[in-house]
């Protein structure tokens, strides 16, 4: 009876535990389930847990940068037309009428190319740096935003731009805006020098442009590749954390139907002894 | 040879035989009775008496005692034995409870809630100004400080349970000593034959409770008496008893357990045994976690409240504390809470670098991230999380000790029981065997009786 009494009690809380893994469908719910590795759960949890925002922040970061570079593609083929423009009318064959003409064309280029560098995305002015709620550049073309770039936090010690300061980015060694003011007045005063120095400076903004493309190029590649990483780490965090904390179901159930069989016999063995000794037989 | 001796000494044979029965009787009476060990009758020649012609004459038997079966060094280590389990189960089950704070998985643990409140500033740097942003981070504060203060409230009230059970424990072992005291006069006064056989039986079932509840070196003396001792010192020796006391520290409010002493009292929480022992290991541990959960709770705001000080909030003001804890507060883990201006209005959330703040500046936020890896703990060797997951496993490598000790107990326990009632449990066998010989007895006696009186009859008939 002494055995079976211990027997109960170590079973009773061996079933209760089979019992919890097979319910939940994991091998560790509370500490004391395997305490040694408490803390690689906790961590890769927190891995886990990370990757899903960096991939949430990474995602939003591609779709600005998107943006940011139609804006800047946009700005480049304005001021190529500029350009062609500019070197349309150093030609000495045109008349004063008609590079007078020609201005409208001018003004029409200065207003897109305003347009593109003031290119919100969610009501974020794309290039007016840490000051994006407004302009980056004002009707007269001066840049009013701030000289400091927002980032956004894609991956352990990994940060990338989530808009740009445009005194850096578009007009860094140039001033485009400046450049098309000139090109409409050299264009209006019929001076072909002046048209050729506007062309200079117009070329000058370009190579700004450009150099901005390959910056904003930079910023997406580090995001797909961010994204690429977090992906990747989400796929194979998820299977560390399942292969620490989840169990096998059906061997824990076989293992409990095995347990439950083994007490049922004891049950039955201890029910099967009674006294058949001398008392019964004087 | 004189009829009237040999009727004597017949009738000292059909006493002794009778005894046997008696106890025999007895024993088969009380087979299933718990605690009851088995009685012996011990019987001697009476002394014989010496004729003036030097013949000594028998006198015929007598029952010299009637003594319990009990193997005497089995059942001291048994209760010992019984001490050690039952303090390894209390403190398990005890701690079981307390761990059901702690589960895995759960979403509102405090480890969680950390990586959450982190995940809220990662996600608060792709736009620093947003209101729904500001508002998920100051609300996953909030999150995380619940989850502490109710981590630290479940510690405390598991701490002051426990000590409540000790309190109430102790009272009831009074009782149990008091109890013993009286066997043991009673005892020591009963008769040298028939002994105190139940009177003992009753003893050792109040010392087995007082195994069970505080453990105890038993030792057995040979005059009946008995000695319990806990790390050395008498708790019960012969009629003196000492009761225990619990006592609360002035300063810190921390339980303790006494002896009373010639002296005074001494504290004996560290050499108790049993369910008492269980229940002071418990608190124990349960202290310990909560002294861990304060230290993080206290460092922990310290830390962020300096980096969150060094940032500008919405408006380019200085940040203020992100968290709080009441001023001079006993447990940091129940009185941690966000800071009740910020709590309000989450454009506090200091997250710009410089006093400009402009609305997509989130450069302080990269300082307050930095607070999740710095190494904080444990002379700065552990960063928030890596202590936090400590203060778990610390938790469950307890319960898994404790559970093992348990079980190893529970197989000496299992085992000296067994020994035990190898020798003192009634064998109904044994005992039939013992009926057909006493009763065998009672029949020769009674010939021998039978014998006496025939011829007494005859001598009558001749002198008449």
């Amino acid at each position: 009876m002494e055995a079976l009494k211990s027997t109960a009690t170590s079973m009773g809380g061996r079933v209760a535990k089979l019992n919890e893994q097979v319910a939940t469908g994991k091998r560790i719910n509370r500490p004391s389930d395997d305490p040694g590795r408490i803390s690689q759960l906790h961590n890769v949890r927190q891995e886990l847990s990370n990757q899903g925002v960096y991939l949430k922040n990474a995602s939003q970061a591609e779709q600005l940068l998107n943006v940011a570079d139609s804006a800047l593609k946009d700005v480049h083929s304005t001021l190529t037309q500029a350009r062609e423009l500019a070197v349309q009318y150093a030609n000495e064959v045109y008349h004063a009428d008609q590079r007078a003409d020609a201005t409208g064309v001018v003004d029409s280029l200065f207003g897109r190319a305003l347009s593109g560098a003031n290119t919100k995305f969610n009501e974020r002015y794309i290039f007016a740096g840490t000051a994006y709620s407004s302009e980056a550049y004002d009707g007269t073309g001066s840049y009013v935003g701030s000289t400091d770039d927002p980032d956004s936090v894609i991956g352990d010690g990994l940060s990338v731009k989530t808009g740009f300061d445009g005194s850096g980015l578009l007009t860094n060694s140039s001033d485009m805006f400046a450049a098309l003011d000139n090109l409409k007045t050299a264009l209006n005063a019929d001076d072909t020098a002046g048209i050729t120095s506007a062309l200079d400076d117009i070329d000058a903004a370009l190579e700004d442009v450009e150099r901005g493309m390959v910056e904003v190029g930079g910023e997406m590649r580090r995001t797909f590749d961010a994204q690429d990483l977090a992906s990747n780490l989400q796929v194979e965090l998820t299977q560390a954390k399942a292969s620490i904390e989840e169990t096998d179901v059906v061997d824990a159930y076989s293992k409990l139907m095995q347990l439950q069989t083994n007490f049922d016999a004891a049950m039955q063995v201890t029910s099967m002894q009674r006294y058949s000794g001398l008392f019964t037989r004087i | 040879m004189s009829s009237i001796n040999t009727l004597h000494i017949g009738r000292t044979g059909l006493k002794t035989a009778s005894y046997g029965v008696e106890v025999t009787g007895q024993n088969v009476a009380n087979a299933s009775t718990e605690g009851y060990v088995r009685r012996r009758i011990a019987s001697e020649t009476r002394v014989p008496h010496r004729t003036n012609s030097g013949i000594s004459k028998g006198q015929g038997v007598q029952v010299s005692s009637i003594s319990r079966a009990i193997d005497r060094f089995t059942t001291e280590r048994a209760f010992e034995a019984l001490g050690e389990q039952s303090m390894a189960m209390t403190a398990q089950e005890t701690l079981t409870v307390v761990e059901a704070n702690f589960r895995e998985g759960d979403t509102a643990s405090i480890s969680d809630r950390l990586d959450r409140f982190f995940d809220s500033i990662t996600e608060l740097t792709s736009e620093p100004s947003d209101h729904g942003l500001r508002m998920s981070m100051r609300d996953s504060g909030q999150d995380l400080v619940d989850a502490v203060n109710r981590g630290g409230a479940a510690l405390l009230e598991s701490s002051r349970r426990a000590e409540e059970r000790i309190k109430d424990e102790i009272k009831s072992i009074n009782l149990i000593l008091d109890e013993i005291e009286t066997l043991n006069r009673r005892i020591s006064d009963s008769d040298a034959v028939t002994g105190p056989g139940d009177l003992m039986d009753a003893r050792d079932a109040l010392v087995e409770k007082v195994a069970e509840k505080v453990g105890s070196d038993v030792d057995y003396k040979a005059n009946g008496q008995i000695s319990l001792f806990i790390g050395g010192h008498a708790l019960v020796q012969d009629v003196h008893i000492r009761h225990l006391s619990t006592d609360t520290h002035p300063t810190t409010g921390n339980l303790s357990v006494k002896m009373e002493a010639g002296n005074g009292a001494v504290t004996v929480d560290g050499l108790l045994k049993g369910e008492i022992g269980g229940l002071v290991r418990a608190r124990d541990q349960i202290s310990d976690s909560l002294d861990s959960l304060d230290e993080f709770a206290q460092d922990f705001v310290d830390e962020f409240n300096v980096q969150h000080s060094s940032g500008f909030d919405a408006s380019g003001i200085p940040g203020l504390d992100f968290f709080s804890i009441a001023a001079g507060a006993t447990n940091a883990s129940t009185s941690m809470s966000l800071d009740a201006v910020l709590a309000v209005d989450s454009t506090l959330i200091a997250a710009a670098g410089s006093p400009s703040a402009e609305v997509g500046d989130g450069s302080n936020l990269d300082n307050l991230l930095s607070v999740e890896e710095t190494k904080l703990f444990t002379s700065s060797t552990m960063n928030s999380r890596e202590f936090i997951s400590s203060i778990y496993s610390d938790l469950g490598n307890a319960i898994v000790a404790f559970e093992v000790e348990a079980t190893t107990h529970g197989a000496i326990v299992s085992d000296l029981n067994s020994l035990k009632e190898a020798t003192s449990n009634v064998d109904l066998d044994e005992e039939a065997v013992s009926l057909i010989q006493y009763q065998a007895a009672y029949q020769a006696a009674a010939r021998i009786v039978t014998a006496a009186d025939s011829l007494l009859q005859e001598l009558m008939q001749t002198v008449r």
